[in-house]
């Protein structure tokens, strides 16, 4: 077995993982991501709110307010240096009755605490002429004119791609079955390969918990929270403009109405704690629940108009806060572990932060020639119609529509294949280019997408899979059993 | 004595047949609203006829099928004979509608005919089918495809079905 | 570039309307197709059962399209293959810029006199549904089953239920079973078939698939590929019924739960939509409330029989060629914009108690010809009704049925001499009644 050496390795490409990777790798240091699934972006990463949270929520003092003011503060940066749809949308805290001012007040002072910017308590009316469709019930709400909304592939499919323009070395379908501690540093051990580096990033979403303890005898606790969500049509986008929140429960922020950045309208998510960490199917009574909850919210939430329904697992740790720490008992093995929300709104702050705690105990000398800037797939849907023949001059194949719901070209479905850590699954070109999320989900484009798909790949199309092994679309020709 | 029910499938009323045959071999229909009710019903008892629909392969062409069909209505028990000759049968290019691709099938007296056209190549038949006449609403395309024809007398698309 | 007539889409509607244009009259007539083929959804139908009402013979989809695809050939239509319309808007005159790109000539705008929309329906996906479980590989609409078996000659899996009983998830259970798949189930919400009877004996019953009315998949199991879908009965109000769940192991789940028509460049056009079809009003020309802009075939309301589709759109073809030459004469064209809004020169259909939805919606007497053809779907299963047609209020027609299923599409003949006899006719109602009255 081959044993690979890199000075450190990040386990988890999802959206921490990847925004470690490209901090660590402004340094001059040799550095692998393994990630068990067949893409980037396949975990809690890829199935969350898309919010960019203003930061009024967490606990003051602690690394989740922190990190969330900074991840915050990060994004609108960020998304102009690597090309990711975000916008600040602004976010309402809503209150259905009058004793619900004292939480919203609550919420206040915690987000001056945390340093967020702008807060205003509003009365019902006051929110209404803000937002309309708000429903009548409402009697007062928080607004925080800081929060936005993110594309959670987009961000972390652009930080991923471009640690990978910097030189990080990304192992797909690689999971880390076993580590080991050694002299100097820890072996991991893969199906196929092995690996060792003296520093180990852990940012294995909701199995952080399993790598810890095989180094560490500070056990983790980490519990999956399923959270279930409804996206509607692109025609209900314009419901509302801003992120409408409950007040806060136990178990989270409760189920949010929000625009996405690519304007459909989204409810969700509920907050189940369950034991399968790869529990991410829906419920009957889940998706009921987040429709009606988020029912309360505005005055017609359009039902209807659900076009997908997904589920997705927060990783969540008994303490409530992230874990962000060299594990007391295994140096240079870095827990980034219970990254539940505000989790995509942190990462670009986690991943300085985890940089610099690294950069401390790990020094390594600063690197000439950081790429930090990234541009993204053209998309052809968004662009105005002289960007469109500019595009088409380029490569005729920007004018051939794959996805007619969402108008993504085949072109763009290159790109996708083509780039960095490029597509190979239909998941994977629907998360980089929009193909198949549209309203008919898929059922015109899919044939299509794995055509070019195997063409590209030079791959039959029985070959061609969903999201990675086991998952292939076709089993067969026809004939090839008996009736 | 041999009887079955069935459902009439002549007109949206799905008329509950049912329908007998006796020793002396006669058929009797009884619950149809009409004549065409008991035809069907007999001939469901008696002999019941499907035409069968399916693809075959295109021969030397990976991955490449041609639609086809029984020429007449095939006896129903002989479906799965059917479906087993044309396992092996090949269509061969190019294919005309109405193309017999396999004679006899099932030693039904009955042949499988392709009903669908298929060239050699994909040819992107409305820029090149009347070049002399075609069109004075786009000169700039009839410029292009006299270039491409020129090259090679085929349109493909640009790379992509190749 | 200036076009008599733009049709977009080329499928059944769009060949037969672009076909009656030309018959009658109208010179530049060009067809926009997305897909490398024309024929748009009968190639990939490639049972028979097509054409009984237009050529008297059953053909195969493909050869229903083959007949019409001669004649655009023959007739030296234009049409451009893999050309997708992105924008329909109004333009000067009362033109139409019609937005479009393909890979030979990028980005272009052509401006026309009339449209014809006929650009098909898409299938209700799986959300739309709400259908909990896992999201894995092996769901897919009967439609995208039937491309990957029928045109690319692969199987989408081996075990197989199927939700929906409409007549695409009928064929498909058939033509999968032909192919060595094994159906297990067909599960149907409703307590009727969507499908067509004589698809229920010869795609289920000949090869004992069953049928299981109102029944519903709750939950689908498997993280990669289907392992199995858990199907349950459902109550009145399609609630699922506790304690009656079944599992059943399976690859595949196939949907086939009804079709929406596919109006999104209607929409940004401002044309109109009824909510009982998703498809546009029109008048008995067939036009939108956009002046010179026609709807035809699934785009309009879906339709199960090819047939009629071909049917109606010749006539919207036909309509629209007579619009092309009116509007050469600017008098009438003026007449005809505004008897388009519903005003004192038109008389309204009104679909009552079991009619889900007429078109036309509106009937101008003095566009209409001497006989106007109402198409409707009723909203339940009727067993030994009458049919009755109401002008104002005054009872005109009453026919027996003994059945009317929603699967079903019906029509109604009205005579313009019907009409006349009425001179200040306002309201056509259509409903369902037990007593002849």
């Amino acid at each position: 077995m081959d044993r690979l050496e890199y000075d450190v390795i990040v386990i988890g490409a999802g959206v921490t993982g990847s925004a470690v990777a490209r901090e660590l790798a402004r340094r001059e240091r040799r550095i692998a991501v393994l990630e068990r699934e067949s893409d980037i972006c396949e975990g809690t990463s890829k199935a969350n709110s898309g919010i960019a949270h203003a930061g009024f929520d967490a606990q003051p003092g602690t690394l989740k307010a922190k990190l969330n003011v900074q991840g915050a503060r990060l994004m609108k940066e960020l998304s102009e240096e690597l090309d990711f749809p975000y916008r600040q949308n602004g976010s309402l805290v809503v209150s259905f009755e009058a004793e619900g001012r004292e939480r919203l007040q609550e919420l206040y002072k915690r987000g001056e605490e945390n340093g967020v910017e702008g807060l205003q308590i509003l009365t019902g009316d006051e929110a209404r002429a803000l937002e309309p469709a708000l429903s009548d019930e409402v009697a007062a709400a928080l607004y925080a004119p800081t929060g936005g909304i993110v594309c959670p592939f987009g961000l972390n499919i652009a930080l991923a791609e471009n640690a990978a323009v910097n030189g990080v070395d990304f192992y797909l379908n690689t999971a880390a079955v076993k580590i080991e501690c050694e002299q100097d540093g820890y072996r991991i051990l893969t199906k196929e390969k092995e690996f060792f580096a003296p520093v180990v990033v852990n940012a294995a979403g909701v199995y952080a918990d399993a790598l810890h303890n095989m180094v560490s005898e500070h056990k983790l606790h980490i519990t999956a929270r399923r959270g279930e969500y409804c996206l509607m049509d692109k025609k209900t986008g314009g419901l509302v403009k801003s992120t409408i929140f409950q007040l806060p429960t136990a178990n989270g922020k409760g189920i949010l109405v929000t625009p996405t950045v690519h304007g459909n309208l989204l409810a969700g998510p509920t907050a189940e704690d369950i034991e399968d960490k790869e529990g991410v199917n829906t419920t009957a009574e889940g998706l009921a629940r987040a429709l009606a909850v988020g029912a309360k919210s505005v005055k017609a939430l359009p039902v209807r108009q659900v076009i997908t329904s997904f589920a997705g697992l927060r990783a969540h740790e008994e303490s409530g806060d992230f874990i962000i720490e060299e594990a007391q008992d295994a140096p240079g093995f870095f827990d980034v572990a219970g990254i539940a929300s505000p989790g995509l709104t942190s990462a670009p702050a986690v991943g300085v932060y985890v940089a610099e705690m690294i950069q401390a105990r790990f020094p390594a000398p600063e690197k000439s020639g950081f790429i930090g800037a990234r541009k993204g797939i053209p998309c052809v849907a968004e662009a105005d119609n002289e960007e469109r023949q500019r595009l088409i001059a380029e490569n005729p194949a920007y004018a051939n529509v794959v996805c007619r719901c969402e108008l993504v070209t085949e072109g763009e479905i290159l790109d996708a294949i083509h780039r960095p850590l490029g597509a190979t699954t239909l998941d994977g070109v629907k998360r980089r280019t929009r193909a198949g999320m549209g309203r008919c989900q898929s059922g015109f484009c899919s044939p299509k997408v794995v055509e070019i798909l195997a063409r590209e790949l030079h791959k039959d199309i029985g070959e061609i899979t969903k999201s990675g092994e086991g998952s292939a679309f076709l089993t067969g020709y026809n004939k090839e059993t008996c009736m | 004595m041999e009887k079955r029910e069935m459902i009439c499938i002549n007109c949206p009323l799905g008329c509950i047949l049912s329908v007998s045959r006796n020793e002396a071999g006669e058929v009797t229909v009884s619950g149809n609203t009409c004549p065409r009710g008991a035809e069907y019903g007999r001939t469901e008892l008696t002999a019941p006829k499907r035409v069968l629909t399916s693809t075959v392969r295109i021969q030397g062409e990976k991955g490449r099928v041609v639609p086809v069909k029984t020429a007449n209505p095939v006896p129903k028990e002989k479906i799965g004979d059917c479906m087993e000759a044309l396992k092996g049968a090949e269509a061969r290019l190019p294919v005309q509608i109405g193309d017999v691709v396999l004679e006899n099938v099932a030693g039904t007296g009955i042949a499988v005919v392709a009903t669908k056209g298929v060239e050699k190549e994909l040819i992107m038949k409305e820029l090149c089918s009347d070049i002399e006449e075609t069109e004075q609403w786009c000169s700039e395309i009839m410029e292009h495809v006299r270039e491409r024809i020129a090259q090679g007398n085929t349109l493909k698309g640009t790379g992509a079905y190749e | 570039m200036r076009q008599d007539i733009i049709i977009i889409g080329g499928g059944p509607a769009g060949l037969a309307a672009a076909l009656a244009a030309k018959e009658a009259g109208a010179e530049q007539i060009l067809i926009l197709e997305r897909d490398r083929e024309l024929g748009g959804i009968l190639n990939q139908c490639i049972h028979n059962g097509f054409g009984l009402h237009t050529f008297k013979e059953e053909l195969t989809g493909p050869e229903y399209a083959a007949r019409y695809i001669a004649k655009v050939e023959q007739e030296k239509i234009p049409f451009l293959l893999e050309t997708i319309v992105i924008d329909i808007a109004k333009a000067e005159n009362g033109d139409k810029a019609v937005t479009a790109m393909n890979r030979e000539r990028g980005l272009f705008t052509i401006h026309t006199k009339a449209v014809i929309l006929a650009m098909g329906c898409r299938e209700r996906p799986r959300g739309a549904l709400n259908i909990p479980g896992f999201r894995p590989a092996g769901i897919y609409s009967a439609g995208t089953a039937q491309r990957y078996v029928n045109i690319e000659g692969r199987m989408p899996g081996k075990e197989v239920v199927i939700l929906g009983s409409g007549d695409i998830g009928l064929i498909m259970a058939r033509r999968m079973t032909l192919e060595g798949a094994k159906v297990k189930a067909v599960a149907e919400l409703m307590p009727y078939s969507g499908g067509l009877k004589r698809n229920i004996v010869q795609c289920l019953d000949d090869f004992g698939i069953p049928l299981k009315l109102s029944h519903t998949v709750v939950d689908i199991r498997g993280k990669k590929r289907v392992e199995g879908v858990t199907l349950a009965q459902v109550d009145e109000n399609k609630k699922p019924i506790a304690g009656t769940e079944e599992y059943i192991p399976c690859d595949t789940l196939l949907l086939s739960c009804g079709l929406l028509p596919e109006n999104e460049l209607s929409l940004n056009l401002g044309v109109s939509l009824n909510p009982a079809t998703s498809g546009p009003y029109v008048n008995e020309s067939l036009e939108t409330n956009i002046s010179g802009v026609f709807a035809c075939g699934n785009v309009l309301h879906v339709h199960d029989l090819v047939d009629y589709v071909s049917e109606e759109a010749a006539a919207a073809g036909k309509y629209a060629a007579a619009y092309v030459r009116e509007a050469a004469d600017s008098q009438t064209r003026e007449k005809t914009e505004t008897a388009c809004a519903g005003s004192e020169t038109q008389i309204c259909l009104e679909a009552a108690e079991g009619i889900r939805y007429t078109v036309p919606s509106t009937i101008s007497p003095s566009h209409m010809e001497d006989m106007q053809l109402v198409r409707f779907r009723v909203a339940d299963v009727y067993k030994e009704v009458f049919l009755k047609v109401y002008f104002d209020g005054k009872p005109v027609v009453s026919q027996k049925k003994r059945v009317l299923a929603p699967g079903e599409m019906e029509q109604l003949r009205l005579k313009k001499e019907q009409l006349q006899a009425f001179p200040d006719l306002k309201k056509i109602t259509i409903r369902i009644e037990k007593e002849a009255g």
